[in-house]
């Protein structure tokens, strides 16, 4: 009961690192095998967790927006890291037109090999964060 | 990491190992001692999503295989097998303090307690406590949510993987501490954060955080990196669920908690007097939480009570509560002190709420604790009390209690009885103290077996 957060701050990386896999799975199976299987339904989850980190924050009002990206702290860290939130709206850009099936086939292949590399960094990031089980410490604001 | 497929095989076949390991050791624990249902759901969770993951490790590397030409693709299936391999380091993890804790080294009569009082929550699945033996001298409990998103992320990852059942509650107590009744009460806490969590408490309070947040920082907040500002609020809400934590503990058993944590702190050095009011990364200073845990006893009317022993832990209790709020401070980020103290008068209410309809144990502590003094005085186990003439069998929840007020009031007259024991003696108090605890646990046990009789 007097325990720092540390000893649970890995599995929350973990998670979302084998969040990105999934999201991984299918996108290698479109892009490899044409099998959008389970693809818009992983792509709505990545969908609007970006979207919450891309929204700036609405000082001055505890809006939903705020508390959302007030949610998880290591989800935020690990995006903060492998992206920017111009990378973001453009990474986000690219999901939307994957969802929509936009473009002839090569270019929804495009797509989906940069979404794969996007997303293959957001894993490696929080599988890397994982093994350091480190925290933000406030004396860095 | 591996760059070929032989690399690849080889790491597979490692992880199998280890995996065979794990899957193993949980089935021969099981043959070799007792547990739980609790554990044993936890260890068969282990051995089912052994099987499965060792049934798709070779069809896996001979999928990558198809990837060897691609460097981007065949990097991210390597990736899929270090990901893997980490879900089962976090087993790991579990596993062993789990198995260590069988049922002779748990305090079963008081997680039956828990288990019980649990039940009067609603909106939580029933509970079962997989006690694990932590080598730390503290008390934990690990976030079943994040195990439980773990697994549900494991199971897209890997085919058929299992469902961990729901409702189990990992808590962690000191391997020394299986037999205790004193320090274990502290477990109720620990449970807090399993309510806290299910209930999603903060979904209550993350709008006032959120507020409170903006009030005190202002403009400041805007000009922060985004995962600075996200570890303010969570450092809020951290200490929001302590807070949460210890109130609801003693809605669920009333002033054993405090007590314990009395001792629990004072053997780990946190009540020195330049200690108490600093708050730490995860709780908030010990003063403020005294403070108001002493309402809470007030509220719930135990404070009558509690305020009749004549023992150095009740003053303590009234020292720690009096320290004035501006004395508290958290040294990183001061102003987060401010912030937490507009929120603290959420928890108590939302605690009420919680445990509406939970017995804190008064009536029956109140029923029952003469005639347990009594039998404690003359060295009797506590397990049947004569009422105007009726037998009857004092509830777990009073025995605990009256424990703890013998304990800390009353253990002299016991000591008096007994030849050649003084309790200026130490080691005549500790292995007394050992003892009352036993004839507490052995009531307790006998409770649940005469209740059906």
């Amino acid at each position: 009961m007097q325990s720092t957060r540390s000893s649970n701050v890995g599995v929350r990386y973990l998670s979302l690192g084998l969040a990105a896999q999934n999201v991984l799975d299918t996108l290698v199976a479109f892009v490899t095998k044409n099998v959008d299987t389970e693809l818009n339904d992983r792509l709505d989850e990545a969908l609007e967790s970006l979207r919450s980190f891309a929204t700036p924050y609405p000082v001055g009002a505890a809006g939903d927006q705020t508390l959302r990206s007030f949610k998880s702290y290591e989800e935020v860290r690990t995006l903060e890291e492998v992206c920017t939130p111009a990378t973001c709206d453009d990474i986000i850009r690219t999901l939307q037109a994957l969802k929509n099936r936009q473009g002839t086939t090569e270019e929804q292949k495009e797509n989906g090999l940069k979404a794969i590399e996007f997303f293959y960094k957001l894993e490696n990031q929080a599988l890397r964060n994982f093994d350091r089980r480190t925290e933000f410490q406030l004396s860095n604001l | 990491m591996q760059k070929t497929v032989e690399g690849l095989r080889h790491d597979a076949a490692a992880l199998r190992t280890f995996i065979e390991y794990l899957r193993d050791f949980c089935e021969e624990q099981e043959k070799s001692q007792a547990y739980g249902p609790a554990s044993r759901q936890f260890f068969e969770y282990v051995r089912l999503l052994g099987d499965v993951t060792l049934a798709y490790l070779q069809p896996f590397v001979e999928e990558a295989s198809n990837y060897s030409t691609n460097a981007l693709l065949f990097a991210v299936q390597r990736q899929k097998l270090v990901a893997i391999k980490k879900c089962w380091s976090v087993l790991h993890e579990y596993i062993k303090p789990a198995a260590d804790a069988h049922s002779l080294t748990v305090p079963t009569p008081l997680v039956d307690l828990l288990e019980n009082q649990a039940k009067r929550i609603h909106g939580i699945p029933s509970p079962s406590l997989v006690i694990s033996a932590t080598n730390k001298v503290n008390y934990f409990q690990h976030p079943l949510g994040n195990l439980q998103e773990l697994a549900k992320n494991l199971k897209k990852t890997v085919p058929n993987a299992p469902d961990l059942p729901s409702g189990l509650v990992f808590i962690s107590i000191p391997y020394t501490q299986g037999s205790a009744v004193f320090t274990n009460a502290i477990m109720f806490h620990e449970f807090g954060h399993f309510v806290f969590h299910e209930l999603d408490i903060s979904g209550q309070i993350n709008q006032q955080i959120a507020q409170a947040l903006l009030d005190v920082y202002q403009q400041r907040l805007s000009t922060m990196a985004r995962p600075g500002v996200t570890f303010l609020y969570q450092t809020v809400l951290s200490w929001a669920q302590e807070m949460f934590c210890d109130l609801f503990a003693i809605s669920l058993i009333g002033p054993a908690y405090s007590f314990a944590s009395i001792d629990l702190f004072s053997l780990i050095g946190e009540l020195e007097a330049s200690a108490v009011v600093n708050f730490g990364d995860a709780h908030p200073c010990d003063a403020l939480r005294f403070r108001e845990q002493l309402q809470m006893l007030k509220t719930a009317k135990w404070w009558d009570e509690v305020s009749t022993l004549k023992c150095e832990h009740v003053s303590l209790i009234e020292e720690l509560a009096s320290y004035p709020e501006t004395k508290y401070s958290y040294a990183p980020q001061p102003e987060l002190v401010e912030v937490f103290k507009t929120i603290t008068h959420l928890l108590a209410p939302l605690v009420q709420q919680v445990c509406s309809k939970v017995d804190n144990g008064l009536t029956d502590f109140l029923k029952w604790n003469q005639g347990i003094q009594d039998a404690f005085a003359n060295g009797v186990v506590p397990s049947t009390i004569y009422r105007n003439a009726v037998r009857e069998h004092p509830s777990p929840l009073a025995i605990l209690n009256a424990t703890w007020f013998f304990h800390l009031n009353s253990l002299d007259k016991l000591m008096a009885k007994i030849a050649g024991r003084s309790s200026e003696n130490i080691k005549d108090r500790s292995s007394l103290s050992s003892r009352l605890e036993m004839w507490a646990m052995k009531a307790m046990e006998d409770n649940r077996l005469l209740s059906n009789i």
